[in-house]
């Protein structure tokens, strides 16, 4: 049986070789030292020989060194096959056959050839990730238009730059600005965004999870950073750019515009240095590259709190500033070692601003009749700002030390004359305020993990003297003012590792500062004259509980404080925990969910004392309550990062919700048309909730970049107008879409939509204001140095119920880029629209605002490189 | 001080290679390929890296190497040193193809030692899909394999008729333009008819063996846990294994070459490209 069986597995075997088809052969190829006549062949290995039949490949080898090779079919073929013999160096050869015999023996003779190569050079990849770190070729992003490095950053994935020039990336602002690892400027990057030219930045590098301290480098992150890394051209020597522009107003307050500047910069591998001296009247020349996006240079005092500029507002779109502004900064990093930098920035700014406006406010009384208080004005104001900033930073592994000094002014002056319902009001402001702040933070971290740390910061600010003048129908009242605080900052934590994945922390910090303010109401002699401590020991024990792969992190701490209040004859103690609880899940680089809860308590200040009336504008009386306010709030906030870098997409969604519980009650009382507000000692609640989705694509060889993103809120609080509770309700939506394409390599068009919608409500009543703006650009480029643009800004707003305002901007310019030198003509408000009108609801009040635009305008500037 | 650190980078490399180059083909082409290997860090931490790798396709022999090797044939600059030493953290080896005849030659150093395997060249069983694709320009044909225990999926291009491959990999009928593995992509980025020799250094030092024993070392050595953390942990006694010993610095990152070869400092999990 056994050998029945052998016998047919054999025939089968035999069979089924029988049907294999095999072809042999060897290439050979004339030898160049035979001349090429008869006889010199040789041998010709890695040909590639294949037997085709139409597309489809059958079979296919290469030849061994021997030039030999053996093909085989599993079956013969029923169509028409063709055997090819392929090389770079030689010419193709092709043989038709007919699989008659089942072993076929075929050689060939090649012909050498020159090779002709289509030679290729992939551009390198315009995205790199490496860990946290996406790495972006700019040049691979830039359009043909784009000049300085924010023309550039605008087009990268997942990167919004906002019209004050603040960056964020998938919705969470930059916390540093670095350029070549060092951060010279802090936060007045623009400084560098808007004068480094764009083609001297090679690559731009968005750090996720970064850590401005490096001892805690293992612990998540949240913050988001950029570094520049620049051209060789910007390296070693230094470079420039020098503007100037001149240009005519139509119509308006400033009708000659001018503008004029210069920039130096060097960038070496242990110094750099950006200075600028900048001076002019068009638009926000010499104000736009001082944004401090950080801190600010602004000296923000209780007087100034208080007693406030007569600031108009702005409106969403539209020129509508008369400006002039002024601008010196000296600003140098010294890196001392691979870890310790020396800083110096020194700057002093001016700005003159004035514009025009009428605004129409209608305030709920308590007999729920409206009153109705119709105002123009032209406020002017004149503010000079110096600011001088040291830092010292080691920034090691193992060790972190922070010395930073800062010393800077606020002197400001602001006429804010209004005609109210008819009637000429004179008012006045004169101020001048500084400050000097010392800050020290050293941090350290053991073999073990162990981490240490101690800060202590003082910062003392002045309001010398705040005087308030008003003029109505030739009587004078007025208000002033003075103020001085001590805040001391005292720190020191110890985080201990105990075993590979709990930690645990002891953070105390004790806040003390000192207040002195007097305020003096001059026609009727009340005064406030509060001084006194405010006192804050708290205690913050927690801990952190981490995976082995540190995918999931949580932390939560107990957050125990003493607040303490001790002014005048005032004397508040209170205890309060206020716990918080964050978890973070990162599932990769590219995608990472957080969450985070937590309880706090703000216990009032010592403005809740001031028990005196005081005339804060002309047809305004501030009276604090003199209760201590309490207010809690709980806030919970989630959100989900994903990204897929390499396909240029990016996705976050978030949601947050807060409840909050106050023991005063805001109030409003109205009489004529003098607005007075307090405090009402009264529980009041208060919840919101919102929910927003984020999402950016790119298509690089597109050059084109789409985004979209949307939010929802809604929302309870409680006022009171005139002793009367009132429960308001809002809610709302927005939508935001905008693209930047460039269908063919001369035209690219941009365009932005965005969409509003908010409702608030009140007892019977309901306001709802819908808004939508759009706005586009077309440019197009007849050579690639030349840029022609015309853009437009079109809103309809709601200015009443059934009412709306449609109104469109546009402007022009035209760009040519020499080598040396760009030359820029730009037209703005060629239509010459001269109002902006739009409505606010506030809870219970109306406010409707008609600003006056600046007039068109043309405007001719050369920026040259220096 | 640059300059002359280069100077002694050179003659020490010179003393320590006592090798003989000779030209062993011209190359046809090179073909520059972008590699990627997706691994972790020492605390998990999902990281990429990336190399170049260059190959030379000869009539007869192709040789692929790191960009950092290919460019040693001219000077060598501090940024040079710098990227060959940050290429040590792939181990990507230097592989020639039908050298000596019918053989793979797999030269790599696992510090402190330079070691050279041969093999014949192994047969790669292609299983050709009929599926095309556009990858960096090229019409594309695709093909899937398993060599030595890890699975490809690669595209290659007909238009350009040569067998060669990156690293190992070759034997279709086309140049292949991109090669993937759950950890490994070579991306095809550049190519250009640079005729220059194909050369191998014939060195004292290197020590010769079967390149399955070589194959057996490297993953043993680099596929230890302690290797992510220590990456010279199978070194005990680190003093006494140098000769000679050059330290640089561009930009305030030193880096160190021992005996001539990049002296690991950090490392990242390996990922092997042969299993068996």
């Amino acid at each position: 049986m056994q050998r029945l069986l052998y016998i047919l597995l054999y025939m089968l075997l035999a069979a089924t070789a029988s049907a294999q088809v095999r072809v042999t052969g060897r290439v050979m190829a004339l030898s160049p030292s035979s001349g090429g006549v008869g006889g010199g062949l040789k041998p010709v290995s890695d040909v590639i020989v294949k037997l085709v039949s139409g597309t489809k490949t059958l079979a296919f080898t290469s030849t061994n060194v021997k030039g030999e090779y053996t093909l085989e079919l599993k079956s013969v073929p029923s169509e028409a096959v063709t055997l090819q013999f392929n090389h770079i160096g030689y010419e193709k050869e092709s043989e038709n056959l007919t699989m008659k015999e089942k072993v076929m023996k075929l050689d060939r003779v090649l012909t050498a050839k020159s090779i002709s190569l289509k030679e290729v050079t992939v551009k390198a990849n315009p995205l790199w990730q490496k860990g946290d770190t996406l790495s972006h070729r700019l040049a691979s992003f830039l359009g043909k238009g784009d000049v300085t490095l924010e023309d550039g950053l605008k087009r990268l994935p997942g990167v919004d730059v906002a019209k004050s020039g603040a960056i964020s990336y998938m919705g969470k602002p930059i916390s540093q600005f670095n350029i070549e690892g060092l951060d010279l400027l802090g936060g007045k990057y623009n400084l560098a965004t808007r004068n480094i030219p764009a083609d001297y930045v090679t690559n731009v590098e968005i750090v996720r999870n970064h850590h401005s301290r490096k001892v805690e480098k293992d612990l998540p992150s949240d913050e988001v950073s950029m570094n520049i890394k620049l051209a060789k051209k910007a390296k070693f020597k230094p470079f420039g750019q020098e503007e100037a522009g001149a240009g005519y107003m139509e119509d308006g307050n400033e009708r000659l515009q001018a503008l004029l500047g210069v920039t130096g910069m060097m960038f070496t591998d242990k110094f750099q240095t950006i200075c600028s001296l900048k001076g002019g009247n068009y638009k926000d020349f010499a104000k736009a590259d001082m944004y401090d996006h950080f801190s600010g240079s602004n000296v923000s005092t209780p007087a100034t709190s208080l007693f406030g500029g007569f600031d108009g507002g702005a409106p969403p779109q539209g020129e509508y500033l008369y400006q002039r502004n002024g601008m010196a900064t000296l600003n140098g990093i010294c890196k001392l070692d691979s870890a310790t930098t020396v800083k110096v920035n020194a700057d002093y700014s001016y700005h003159r601003t004035t514009h025009d406006i009428s605004q129409s406010s209608t305030y709920l009384s308590g007999d729920g009749n409206y009153v109705t208080v119709s105002e123009q004005t032209s406020p002017l104001s004149k503010v000079h700002l110096p600011k001088l900033t040291m830092n010292y930073l080691k920034n090691a592994d193992r060790v972190y030390l922070s010395e930073t000094f800062v010393v800077k002014g606020k002197f400001e002056q602001n006429e804010g004359d209004v005609v109210a319902n008819g009637t000429e009001i004179g008012q006045r402001r004169k101020t001048s305020s500084f400050e000097v702040d010392n800050d020290v933070f050293w941090m350290d971290k053991t073999e073990k993990g162990t981490r240490r740390h101690v800060s202590a910061s003082v910062s003392f600010k002045r309001t010398p003297t705040l005087r308030l003048s008003f003029v109505n129908d030739s009587q004078s009242y007025g208000q002033t003012a003075q103020s001085s605080t001590l805040t001391m900052n005292v720190s020191s934590s110890f985080n201990i590792p105990i075993g590979k994945t709990f930690r645990l922390s002891l953070p105390v910090r004790v806040n003390a500062m000192y207040d002195d303010l007097e305020t003096n109401r001059v026609t009727t002699g009340e005064t406030n004259d509060v001084r006194g401590w405010s006192f804050t020991p708290t205690l913050n024990p927690g801990f952190e509980i981490h995976s082995r792969n540190r995918r999931f992190y949580l932390n939560a701490g107990l957050g125990a404080a003493l607040k303490g209040l001790y002014y005048n004859k005032l004397s508040f103690t209170k205890p309060v925990l206020n716990p918080s609880m964050g978890i973070n899940y990162t599932f990769s680089a590219n995608s990472k969910l957080s969450f985070n809860t937590s309880y706090s308590t703000s216990i009032g200040d010592m403005m809740t004392l001031l028990t005196e009336s005081m005339q804060v504008d002309y047809h305004t009386v501030r009276t604090s309550s003199g209760i201590i306010g309490e207010s809690n709030t709980w806030s919970t906030s989630g959100d989900w990062k994903w990204q897929l870098p390499m396909q240029y997409f990016t996705l976050s969604l978030g949601a947050s919700h807060s409840e909050g519980k106050r023991n005063t009650l805001y109030s409003q009382s109205v009489s004529g048309i003098d607005i007075s507000t307090s405090a009402l000692q009264r529980d009041t609640h208060s919840r919101s909730t919102s929910f927003k989705v984020s999402t950016t694509k790119n298509f690089p060889s597109l050059f084109s970049k789409l985004g979209a993103d949307g939010s929802y809120n809604f929302g309870n609080g409680e006022q009171a107008v005139n002793g009367a509770v009132i429960k308001t309700h809002s809610n709302g939506y927005s939508l935001h879409g905008n693209a930047a394409v460039t269908p063919i390599p001369w035209l690219e068009l941009r365009y932005d939509i965005r969409y509003g919608w908010s409702r608030s409500r009140y007892a019977d009543s309901k306001n709802t204001v819908t808004s939508l703006t759009h706005s586009g650009a077309v440019h197009v480029f007849p050579v690639a140095t030349l840029d022609l643009s015309l853009d437009y800004d079109h809103v309809r707003r709601q200015i009443a119920t059934n009412q709306y305002k449609n109104m469109s901007l546009f402007n022009a310019s035209a760009q040519y880029k020499l080598k040396k030198c760009i030359l820029r003509l730009e037209l703005t408000n060629l239509l010459n629209q001269r109002n902006y009108t739009y409505t606010v609801f506030d809870g219970i009040n109306t406010y409707s605002y008609d600003y006056a635009l600046c007039g068109r305008t043309v405007l001719l500037r050369a920026t040259f490189k220096l | 001080m640059k300059k002359l650190l280069l100077t002694m980078m050179a003659l020490s490399l010179t003393i320590a290679a006592q090798g003989q180059t000779e030209t062993i083909d011209t190359a046809q082409f090179v073909a520059v390929y972008d590699y990627e290997c997706r691994t972790q860090d020492d605390e998990d931490v999902p990281v990429t890296d990336r190399m170049q790798v260059v190959v030379q396709v000869g009539r007869t022999v192709t040789k692929s190497m790191s960009s950092s090797s290919y460019r040693q044939m001219g000077e060598k600059s501090i940024v040079d040193l710098q990227a060959e030493h940050q290429e040590a953290i792939l181990h990507m080896p230097t592989v020639w193809t039908s050298w000596p005849e019918g053989q793979t030659t797999v030269r790599e150093v696992i510090f402190p030692h330079e070691f050279e395997g041969s093999e014949a060249i192994p047969d790669i069983e292609w299983m050709l899909l009929g599926d095309t694709v556009t990858v960096n320009g090229y019409l594309c044909q695709q093909a899937t394999t398993t060599f030595r225990g890890v699975e490809w999926c690669v595209c290659y291009t007909e238009d350009v008729p040569s067998s060669a491959g990156p690293w190992r990999l070759r034997g279709l009928p086309g140049l292949i333009v991109k090669a993937e593995s759950e950890a490994h992509t070579f991306t095809l980025v550049e190519l250009k008819q640079e005729r220059l020799p194909i050369t191998y250094e014939r060195k004292p030092d290197v020590q010769q063996m079967a390149y399955a024993k070589q194959l057996k070392h490297r993953n043993k050595t680099y596929g230890h846990k302690q290797y992510a953390k220590n990456p010279i942990y199978y070194i005990p006694d680190l003093q006494g294994s140098i000769t000679h010993m050059e330290v640089y610095n561009n930009d305030n990152q030193p880096f160190v070459f021992a005996n001539g070869y990049p002296l690991p400092t950090k490392a990242h999990v390996y990922k092997p490209l042969e299993l068996e």
